[in-house]
């Protein structure tokens, strides 16, 4: 399943981009497609909220693809030891 | 005792002609008014019975009866003047009872009262005159009254006269004849007029007999008010009874005019007992005033015959014509030896011897004597008397008429001769009893002098009084015409005072060995008299020769003296030669001279010695007065000043100079006090080896005096000019010595010439010592002073720390030249952004205070830098300040500055309320409780104040110099720097810092040293201040204007970029933790360049610090941070939490 977010994820966003991603629970073996293109800027909120739901999915068998990210949030993830814990694919989710 | 008293029988007369005519001129003037007013009432009522005392009524004219009333009044107002008793008052007194009794017969206009009735003839007539026979009653009775005392029998004959006529007429009215002693037809209307004439009369002749109604009257004083009362009595009575008659005749008809007349008759009868009721009174009082008089007479008569009675001498009287003695008194009882009875009976020739021992016939010789004795002579003559028993005696007889009535009488006054002899014998010894009595007041006399001039001499209280007192006191005293009066002084004699005709200055002085007699006396300490000019001309050539020119028949000098000592010499020159005794008395004055002297010396020695006494302590008040005034000097100028101006006057000079060593240049700089002001300073400067007082008194460390201007030229000839110029005589001058060294002089000069007394010397001598004290620690004081100053100014900051936000300003001002204080001020900037500034104030002054205060700012420094809290640097500076010489009691004011939270935190030690000024300009003052200075007590607690320090806010720190005016309240000094302060919220820090100071601290004003801080948060347009709520919605804005801001902060993208995700971070960590929920908190986000290439951003909470690391999500975030900015640093503390984040700026 495809899910496509936008904007800022601070300490504002981040509780309702979690709430979206809670309602995401694809079957065990599938994978949630997350569309962070539209996402100029991501802070330490916003990597935790990411960082839960990865492994909530995992936990059911599932998994989190982060498609198309901005140079500034790859960077964030990177910084946050994160760049690997991901998978991140340049291309639009389809 | 009465004197014996003559009766003066024309003193008597005129009073009682007085009183007569007094009483007659007041009858008349009643009866007149009486009558007018009647009469005037009847016109006026229409009741013509009225006539019965004025039948002519319509006749009357006002006028006349005023004029006769007014006559009336004028002969009482005359009658009164007969009191005096003289001549005059008796002929005025006689025509007024002329007058009186005139007017009452007056008839001109029918207004005869009657009176015309009882003497004329017609009841109603308008121009008759008075008859005959009333004419003579009226004249007979004044006459009666006249002569009442004087011929009693003819008065009584005049009054009885009088009394016939009025009785004749009482009878031809009650008899109804019409005629009767040559009277035809009296009307019954004359019958009162009569009945008061006759009652006059018969009064009058009854006062004639002793048996009179006055007399039985007056025999008691009652009797005199009786009589008085009487006569009011009579003439109301007798006023009532017209008034009734009138009345009940007019208006009722009841009264027939037959009672009428009757009853008014009765009331004139009534009036004229009242007067002669009183008059009698009158009349008896001049009686016993008689009686008073005899009585006199005779007491003195009695002691007339006691005079003869008892007289030392035998007196007989002899009634010639009778030719035996009518009285003897007892000496001559005893002399003839005969008693008196049996002597009245005898005659002179009945006691005498028949032949006189000139063998002449006794009777013969009486004869002739009596002759002689009634011709009026006294004649005196030897006789022989002969006693009963024909025992002869010798004796001497005085013959002498006495006055007397009706008797012809000689007193003889017969005296022993052998009696007469003793008699003279003892006169002689009289005689010379009287001379030594007059010898004896020749002695009280010179008692009187000597006391009179002793009582001149020990009121003088000085030698030259005692001279004036000789002069003018004992040299006229003693009869003297020339005095000199010399006191003996270093064995010469000096005058001491002198009458006008010697003021030859030759006798000023005269030498002890001199051949005068002044000297001759005080040698030989005897007098010397010289009494002729025979005397003079061996020994004493010059007064011989002055003697004859100056008139002197006689010369004496007595030697003066106090005790056994010689104290002067008193000359006297006479004119007249005084009697031999006189030199003895001279001598006893000379005494008195000497004590005089010798007291007036010791008084004036002890005066002398008072006036020093009194100088000494006015002296000593004076010096107490300068060291005082020194002790508060401190610097050199001021020591010199005092002790020139203050000293001086101490010393009573009149200019002073004052020298003061400098000893880099070997010269003195020299100041002039209180020299004529066109006369300039004769020296600025002198060398210490200048033949002058000044330095000569400094090498020598000795005073120098000069009591002339002669004297210190002799000394310093160079000092000529100077005294010539400015016109000084004495001159004192001393070196002023400090612990050994000379460190200057003071010279005083005087207009006048001067004895310098022990006194002056001393005083002047300590006033040199305790100036010279003075100026030795005035210059130490100086030279400490400028090493304190030194240190002070080397201890303040150099320089402020520069902050983007914050600006200071402070400034420091020293009480003038005066001292350096223990002020401090500095300021630190802290890591954080914070500044701490500070001001504080050392007890005391000069270099320990100084010292003080720059230990305590370096502690405060230090502690600064490592406590962030004030309270916890005052804590601590508490506990250091125990240790530092000095800093007890020191106050302090710290104030740490947050920008990035604006706000202030304060604590203070004991120091003066600081100044918190809004940007609005409101003020308030900072004053935390229980604010004690440092070391006052033992670890006390430091409180501090959290107060809002929003942007533009400034804070005003100072020392307590700046609030402090002489005269006036802390309170008020500091209302007017809050004015000030709030005044000057708009100025930027540096001018209100100066303006605060030249407000506050007008220069003549300044008693200390202050001290101002002024710090403010400013508004800085460098910076990007952000203060928002603590939510989460904030932090989206946040970014964007970070974003906006650091586009020009000259960081890449990048790293802008990093900074922006670093203080999201750092906020979102302080909105989810910092509160805890709790609403209201508040987050401040403040990023500026700084100019070493620098982007600081800090990011500041007032909440709690959580440690995050364990935390997933915000040890996430710490590690962002970190990982983006070149700096992190977290700074926790009981303020809250401050990210700092720097963000360097890479040249590229």
């Amino acid at each position: 399943m495809v899910v496509s977010i936008g904007g800022e994820i601070d300490l504002a966003t981040a509780p309702a981009l979690a709430e979206t991603l809670e309602r995401a629970t694809p079957a065990p073996g599938g994978t949630v497609h997350l569309d962070v293109a539209e996402v100029s800027f991501l802070d330490s909120t916003g990597i935790s909220v990411l960082v839960e739901a990865r492994n909530r999915l995992e936990d059911h068998g599932a998994s989190l693809v982060l498609h198309r990210v901005a140079p500034t949030v790859q960077r964030v993830l990177e910084i946050s030891g994160l760049g690997t814990v991901f998978e991140l694919r340049p291309d639009a989710p389809v | 005792m009465a004197e014996p008293r003559t009766v003066d029988h024309t003193g008597v007369l005129v009073h009682r002609v007085g009183r007569l005519a007094r009483t007659a001129a007041w009858s008349c003037a009643c009866f007149a008014w009486l009558a007018l007013a009647v009469g005037l009432a009847g016109h006026v009522a229409g009741m013509p019975t009225l006539t019965s005392f004025v039948p002519d009524m319509p006749g009357i004219t006002v006028a006349t009866a005023v004029v006769l009333a007014l006559v009336g009044v004028a002969l009482w107002y005359a009658a009164s003047l007969a009191r005096r008793g003289t001549a005059v008052s008796i002929v005025v007194a006689t025509c007024a009872a002329a007058l009186a009794a005139g007017a009452l017969a007056l008839d001109g206009s029918g207004t005869d009262l009657g009176l015309r009735q009882l003497l004329g003839d017609s009841p109603v007539s308008g121009s008759e005159t008075m008859s005959p026979q009333g004419a003579i009653a009226v004249l007979l009775l004044c006459g009666a009254l006249l002569v009442t005392r004087r011929w009693p029998l003819v008065a009584q004959a005049f009054a009885a006269g009088a009394a016939l006529i009025a009785a004749a007429v009482v009878i031809a009215v009650a008899v109804g004849a019409g005629t009767f002693l040559g009277m035809p037809g009296v009307p019954q209307s004359s019958l009162p007029a009569a009945l008061a004439l006759g009652a006059l009369a018969l009064g009058t002749i009854a006062l004639r007999t002793d048996v009179g109604v006055g007399r039985v009257i007056a025999a008691s004083t009652r009797g005199g008010r009786l009589a008085r009362r009487g006569l009011v009595f009579a003439v109301v009575m007798s006023l009532g009874l017209a008034a009734v008659l009138i009345v009940l005749r007019e208006r009722f008809g009841l009264v027939s005019s037959d009672a009428a007349t009757l009853l008014y008759a009765l009331g004139s009868l009534a009036v004229a007992l009242g007067l002669v009721l009183r008059l009698s009174f009158w009349i008896d009082r001049v009686d016993r005033a008689r009686a008073v008089a005899i009585q006199e007479l005779v007491a003195s008569e009695a002691r007339a015959r006691e005079l003869i009675e008892h007289a030392p001498e035998a007196i007989v009287v002899l009634d010639v014509d009778r030719g035996h003695f009518v009285r003897v008194n007892q000496e001559a009882e005893h002399l003839l030896g005969l008693p008196a009875h049996e002597l009245m009976r005898r005659g002179p020739l009945d006691v005498s011897a028949p032949v006189q021992a000139d063998g002449r016939p006794a009777e013969v010789e009486l004869q002739e004597q009596m002759r002689r004795a009634l011709a009026g002579e006294v004649p005196v003559f030897e006789w022989v008397l002969r006693t009963l028993k024909g025992r002869p005696i010798d004796v001497e007889v005085r013959l002498l008429r006495l006055p007397d009535r009706g008797r012809t009488l000689v007193r003889g006054s017969i005296v022993e001769v052998a009696e007469r002899k003793r008699a003279e014998e003892a006169l002689r010894a009289v005689a010379s009893e009287r001379a030594a009595r007059a010898a004896a007041e020749t002695d009280r006399d010179r008692i009187a002098t000597l006391q009179r001039i002793t009582a001149r001499l020990l009121a003088a209280p000085s030698v030259d009084d005692v001279g004036a007192a000789f002069v003018q006191q004992v040299v006229p005293d003693l009869g003297a015409s020339t005095g000199l009066i010399y006191t003996l002084s270093d064995g010469r004699l000096l005058r001491r005072g002198s009458t006008p005709d010697v003021r030859d200055p030759d006798w000023d002085s005269i030498e002890l060995d001199a051949a005068t007699t002044s000297a001759t006396a005080a040698r030989s300490r005897e007098p010397v008299i010289v009494t002729s000019v025979g005397d003079a001309e061996q020994t004493f050539p010059m007064l011989a020769g002055a003697m004859p020119a100056l008139g002197y028949v006689a010369f004496a000098s007595f030697p003066l003296f106090s005790g056994d000592q010689l104290v002067g010499v008193a000359s006297f020159g006479f004119h007249e030669a005084p009697p031999d005794d006189h030199w003895h008395f001279l001598g006893r004055v000379a005494d008195r001279v000497g004590q005089a002297l010798e007291r007036a010396r010791l008084f004036e020695t002890e005066r002398q010695t008072r006036r020093q006494l009194e100088q000494a302590a006015e002296r000593a008040a004076a010096m107490q007065r300068v060291t005082q005034a020194l002790a508060r000097a401190v610097t050199v100028d001021e020591v010199v000043d005092l002790t020139a101006t203050l000293g001086i006057e101490a010393l009573g000079a009149d200019a002073s100079t004052a020298g003061l060593l400098d000893p880099d240049r070997d010269e003195f700089a020299v100041r002039t006090y209180g020299f004529p002001r066109e006369q300039g300073p004769w020296h600025s400067r002198i060398g210490t080896d200048r033949a002058l007082p000044g330095p000569a008194t400094v090498r020598t460390q000795r005073p120098l005096w000069f009591s002339t201007a002669p004297d210190m030229v002799e000394a310093f000839p160079e000092t000529h000019g100077f005294l010539e110029e400015s016109g000084f005589r004495a001159t004192a001058c001393v070196p002023l010595v400090a612990w050994g060294r000379a460190v200057g002089f003071l010279a005083a000069h005087y207009a006048e010439d001067r004895v310098f007394t022990e006194v002056d010397r001393v005083v002047f001598t300590t006033l040199g010592s305790v100036s010279a004290q003075a100026l030795e620690r005035a210059q130490r004081f100086e030279s400490e002073r400028e090493t304190a100053s030194v240190l002070q100014q080397s201890m303040l900051p150099a320089q402020l720390p520069d902050l983007p936000n914050v600006s200071i300003s402070a400034r420091y001002s020293s009480a003038g030249e005066l001292e350096v204080g223990g002020d401090w001020y500095d300021a630190i900037a802290l890591d954080d952004g914070s500044v701490v500034v500070t001001v504080g104030d050392v007890v005391g002054r000069g270099l320990a205070a100084a010292a003080a205060m720059g230990q305590l700012r370096s502690a405060i420094h230090a502690l600064a830098l490592a406590t962030t809290q004030p309270s916890d640097v005052l804590a601590t500076l508490d506990r250091y300040a125990t240790a530092v010489d000095g800093a007890r009691l020191a106050t302090v004011a710290i104030a740490r500055l947050i920008p990035t939270t604006e706000s202030l935190v304060y604590a203070s030690a004991g120091h003066v309320p600081a100044v918190l000024v809004l940007p609005d300009g409101t003020t308030r003052l900072l004053e935390p409780s229980g604010s004690l200075p440092l070391d006052a007590m033992p670890d006390p607690e430091r409180d501090e104040l959290r107060v809002d320090f929003p942007t533009g806010s400034t804070l005003v720190l100072y020392s307590d110099g700046l609030i402090e005016r002489r005269g006036e309240s802390l309170d008020v000094g500091l209302q007017r720097l809050v004015r000030t302060a709030g005044a000057l919220h708009r100025a930027d820090v540096e001018s209100m810092c100066e303006h605060i100071v030249a407000a506050l601290l007008p220069r003549s004003e300044q008693r200390d040293d202050v001290a101002v801080l002024c710090v403010r948060l400013e508004a800085s347009s460098a910076a990007l201040r952000r203060r928002f709520p603590a939510s989460p919605s904030e932090l989206a804005p946040l970014r964007e204007e970070l974003r906006a801001w650091l586009a020009n902060a000259g960081l890449s993208p990048q790293r802008a970029a990093d900074l922006v995700l670093a203080v999201d971070e750092a906020c979102a960590n302080a909105v989810e933790h910092a509160y805890d929920g709790t609403p209201g908190g508040e987050v401040v986000v403040e990023v500026a360049r700084r100019p070493d290439d620098e982007v600081v951003a800090r990011v500041h909470d007032a909440g709690r610090w959580r440690n995050q690391e364990q935390n997933p999500t915000r040890g996430r975030g710490l590690g962002i941070i970190r990982a983006v900015v070149d700096e992190c640093e977290i700074q926790t503390g009981a303020t809250g939490t401050t990210v700092l984040l720097k963000q360097r700026i890479r040249r590229r």
